[in-house]
């Protein structure tokens, strides 16, 4: 007599999310990761804190503070504040700097880079470090640290999808492991 | 000397990279190697059920990112050869 499949376990229950639960979604914009360490996933949420506040300051290391609020990509400002504190500090940073930079990009004469001189390149860039640029390097700083708010807001969707149950119900076919209790 | 010059001008976070290495505009394609592996490991860290399995999962999708993107820069070099150079 051939063995009867076993019915698989029953789904749990869809759970309705309460006010914690939310709040826990708004801490992980603030807060790149928190969200997945307030819900007990601990070691997810340390690997995204890692991730994301990785790239957004590698986005301000290559970029500096041009990389935020890029006035010709307003699109980008929009995705680097769903990044939490790092942009809204860096946003804050920024202010304190951008009459600084409108004051030397709109002098009379501004300075130029000299471009096929290396040596005066190089000694012009050392005089006017704010004034180094260069299109690609911004924009680089520009789309780290909008990916780094896109993912963030990507990591907050699945907060929502793990306290709701979405995440238990699609994953409850598997022996529960290490590394959280999804 | 002009290294230390450099060095000393540049504000981390506040100055462009370039500020301090200023041919660094020059591989600026490398910078694109850190960008995929974030994704990578962002997005399979919200699929994956086991932690354990996590390097593997993102060694592959980004791997899948590099080679669609390369693809993608072949097919737009051949469209902008045969379209706009040849003719």
């Amino acid at each position: 007599m051939p063995a009867t499949p076993q019915p698989a376990p029953p789904r749990p229950p869809a759970v309705e999310p309460d006010i914690l639960d939310y709040l826990s979604i708004g801490l992980g914009w603030l807060i790149p990761g928190a969200g997945h360490v307030a819900i007990g996933q601990t070691t997810r949420g340390i690997i995204f804190a890692v991730v994301i506040h990785g790239l957004f300051a590698a986005g301000m290391l290559v970029g500096g503070v041009r990389s935020i609020n890029p006035p010709d990509q307003a699109i980008w400002s929009y995705t680097q504040f769903m990044a939490g504190w790092p942009m809204i500090v860096s946003n804050y940073i920024q202010k304190q700097y951008a009459p600084q930079i409108q004051q030397l990009e709109s002098d009379a004469k501004p300075p130029k880079i000299p471009v096929d001189d290396v040596e005066g390149r190089r000694k012009f860039l050392a005089d006017h470090s704010l004034l180094a640029y260069s299109p690609e390097l911004k924009d680089v700083g520009a789309v780290y640290c909008g990916i780094a708010g896109m993912l963030n807001l990507l990591v907050m969707f699945d907060v929502l999808v793990r306290i709701s149950g979405g995440r238990a119900a699609a994953d409850d076919d598997k022996a529960p492991a290490e590394g959280g209790t999804a | 000397m002009t290294f230390l010059s450099h060095a000393l001008a540049y504000t981390p976070f506040i100055d462009s990279l370039q500020a301090t290495w200023p041919d660094a505009s020059a591989y600026w394609m490398w910078l694109l190697a850190p960008l995929v592996i974030a994704i990578s490991l962002v997005y399979r860290g919200t699929k994956v059920r086991h932690l354990a399995d996590l390097p593997k999962a993102a060694s592959w999708l980004a791997l899948q990112i590099v080679l669609v993107m390369a693809g993608a820069a072949a097919a737009l070099y051949g469209i902008h050869y045969f379209f706009i150079r040849a003719v």
